[in-house]
């Protein structure tokens, strides 16, 4: 259960870094 | 303070002058693809690394591409290091049956060592076996070190190209910085630790008679005491020198042993200590130089390097002030230097070291993004304590970690150039591009980030039992070992007071949380402003550009990372070094 709870975090965590990016690039765009 | 121990600190810094030019040159050919003699060498074997991995070398990204590439690289080798501790007991190499890492624990360290922080809540000879510390632990010091190179020159060529959409190829630049920077001078570094005494081996512990047999009493649960008389001592052994070298030189920080630089198998001598000093300052002190190639205005580099240089003596004073006046309370006790006594603070300090290298070693460590310790931080009189808080707190921009460094000072450079021209109502100019809205945004979210972070997660550690509970000495003190703890997280730079149970599932959780966002929720906004930068066309010099290679630009970027430093975390400050200190004086110690 510990690891499922780790492991899925950590991609949750990494799709969020990617979206997060995506936002950068928006506000960019948006400029 | 002593004489010697101030010729000690700039014999120190007298090298690390000496070395920064030649470095720095070296990487520039490296970055840029010119040949360096390592070439017949190394070529090879990267030309096969890319052939094996499917890289295309010719092929360049865009910052969007770069940060994906950077984000997927770090999440497999995440996942990787975090499977490798739950299952090291059915590994190789694993002599003393040391157990599979609990989960919470395993993936904090996982987290830790793939943002380069190298924070460690466990004692690596009793937690890690040979397989874990090589294959998993060693490694990410490696890539971690290398993708920080990697993304320092992808923000430096975002400055330098004019009207470009690419800012390098991750693969490549990390490859590189692997196989030209990071790997021939630790593996150099690693014999010459063996020479002096580090251990590297792969032999199950050693049991070991004592000279002079001990009796313990411990208490049992019913109040009665048991005597033992202790006469063996087990002695870890394991493969140190090797991770040693790149420990110090990627700036990473995590000790094979849990007293990290401290322990004599891994830093035996004053020459060991001064070559880890050296080599944690190498790579970032000569980027500064490669910047200033790079960018075709070497005065420029060398314009950032004295504002690093700056900051870094004014760390080193007053921790060496401060540990050389020792603890005011001590009364009858001798506190001045002389032929047989150290004097000052002596506390937490390996006597091989002594006082001015124990400062020195913290100064420099959390300076740059390392961590490692030679001396026990909870132990420093609370201003000297500060230092390394302060040093995290700014950013780790004074040289800084491998390539963090070098991107962390160069968004206080944007800030700067900005605040130049809002005081003469001028579009302020970086190295010939306009800096406008987005790229001020990007630098401001950069340091927001990593401040809410500390600030948010110290904030909630200091006032819940979850958090209270771990702290070893209440007051002023307590709320400094929390404070430090996220500031060394989210700084990734992984050194600790010390005195804090940090293996709690709390801490392991929420300090994997906050290293993972002060890394890659502060580069990604960095890699934004490099591909903005980059697409950018160049503006000529003009008598209102505000030049950035001279003193003033010197003193602007020292204040401005002083300023942004000072104003968000004075107050958190405040109410743990400084009124400790103040207490320390009116005579209550902590």
């Amino acid at each position: 259960m510990s690891d499922f709870v780790f492991v899925a975090g950590t991609i949750l965590f990494f799709v969020l870094g990617i979206a997060y990016l995506e936002g950068c690039e928006r506000l960019r765009s948006e400029k | 303070m002593t004489a010697n121990g101030w010729f000690q600190i700039l014999l120190f810094f007298g090298v690390l002058v000496i070395i920064t030019k030649p470095i720095g040159a070296f990487l520039y050919r490296v970055f840029e693809r010119k040949p360096t003699f390592l070439d017949f060498v190394l070529r090879p074997i990267e030309r096969l690394i890319y052939r094996i991995c499917g890289v295309d070398e010719n092929k360049e990204m865009n910052w969007k591409e770069y940060g994906v590439a950077m984000l997927l690289f770090s999440a497999v080798s995440l996942l990787l290091l975090y499977l490798m501790q739950r299952a090291q007991l059915w590994l190789p190499w694993n002599p003393q049956r040391l157990a599979n890492v609990a989960p919470d624990l395993a993936w904090n360290t996982a987290v830790s060592f793939t943002t380069n922080t190298n924070w460690q809540a466990y004692s690596g000879e009793s937690t890690m076996s040979y397989f874990t510390q090589m294959a998993g632990l060693a490694y990410h010091n490696f890539a971690s070190a290398a993708a920080g190179i990697a993304l320092a020159i992808a923000l430096v060529r975002g400055v330098a190209r004019r009207e470009s959409k690419t800012i390098g190829n991750f693969w490549v630049d990390a490859t590189r910085a692997f196989l030209w920077a990071l790997l021939p001078i630790s593996f150099v570094a690693a014999i010459f630790f063996v020479s002096q005494g580090a251990i590297q081996n792969l032999r199950p512990y050693t049991t070991a008679n004592v000279i002079e047999p001990q009796a313990v009493e411990t208490k049992n649960a019913d109040g009665s005491v048991k005597k033992d008389a202790v006469t063996t001592q087990v002695i870890a052994q394991g493969p140190v020198a090797s991770q040693e070298a790149i420990k110090m030189f990627g700036t990473n920080g995590g000790g094979f042993f849990g007293a990290n630089s401290s322990h004599p198998f891994e830093n035996p001598t004053p020459f060991t200590n001064f070559l880890q000093m050296l080599l944690i300052f190498t790579i970032p002190s000569g980027l500064t130089y490669t910047l200033g190639r790079m960018c075709k205005l070497q005065r420029h580099g060398w314009a950032v390097w004295s504002a690093m240089a700056v900051l870094f003596l004014c760390g080193v004073l007053v921790a060496y002030t401060f540990e050389a006046r020792g603890n005011p309370q001590l009364a009858g006790i001798q506190t001045q230097a002389s032929a047989t006594q150290p004097g000052g603070n002596m506390e937490g300090k390996e006597v091989r070291f002594g006082i001015a290298n124990s400062a020195l070693f913290t100064t420099i460590t959390t300076d740059a993004s390392c961590g490692a310790v030679n001396n026990q931080h909870d132990s420093l009189t609370p201003l000297a304590g500060m230092v390394p808080l302060v040093n995290i707190m700014l950013g780790e921009v004074v040289f800084g970690g491998v390539g963090a460094g070098l991107y962390g000072i160069l968004v206080f450079a944007i800030l700067a150039v900005f605040l130049a021209g809002l005081m003469v109502g001028r579009t302020p100019e970086y190295l010939g591009k306009k800096i406008e809205a987005y790229d001020v945004k990007m630098a401001t979210l950069a340091i927001l980030v990593t401040s809410l972070t500390i600030l948010i997660f110290s904030a909630i550690a200091s006032v819940a039992k979850f958090g209270i509970s771990s702290i070893s000495n209440p007051g002023p003190h307590g709320l400094s070992q929390i404070l430090y703890a996220y500031t060394s997280g989210v700084g990734n730079n992984g050194s600790a007071l010390g005195g804090l149970n940090a293996n709690t599932l709390w801490y392991n959780s929420s300090l994997g949380v906050a290293m993972l966002l002060g890394r890659f929720f502060m580069i990604l906004p960095i890699l934004a402003i490099a591909g903005n930068l980059a697409e950018k066309k160049h503006v000529p010099e003009s008598l209102g550009t505000f030049p950035v290679t001279g003193p003033l630009f010197t003193v602007l970027l020292i204040s401005v990372v002083v300023i942004v430093g000072a104003l968000t975390f004075f107050p958190a400050l405040s109410l743990g070094p400084i009124l400790e200190h103040l207490l320390m004086n009116a005579g209550k110690a902590f």
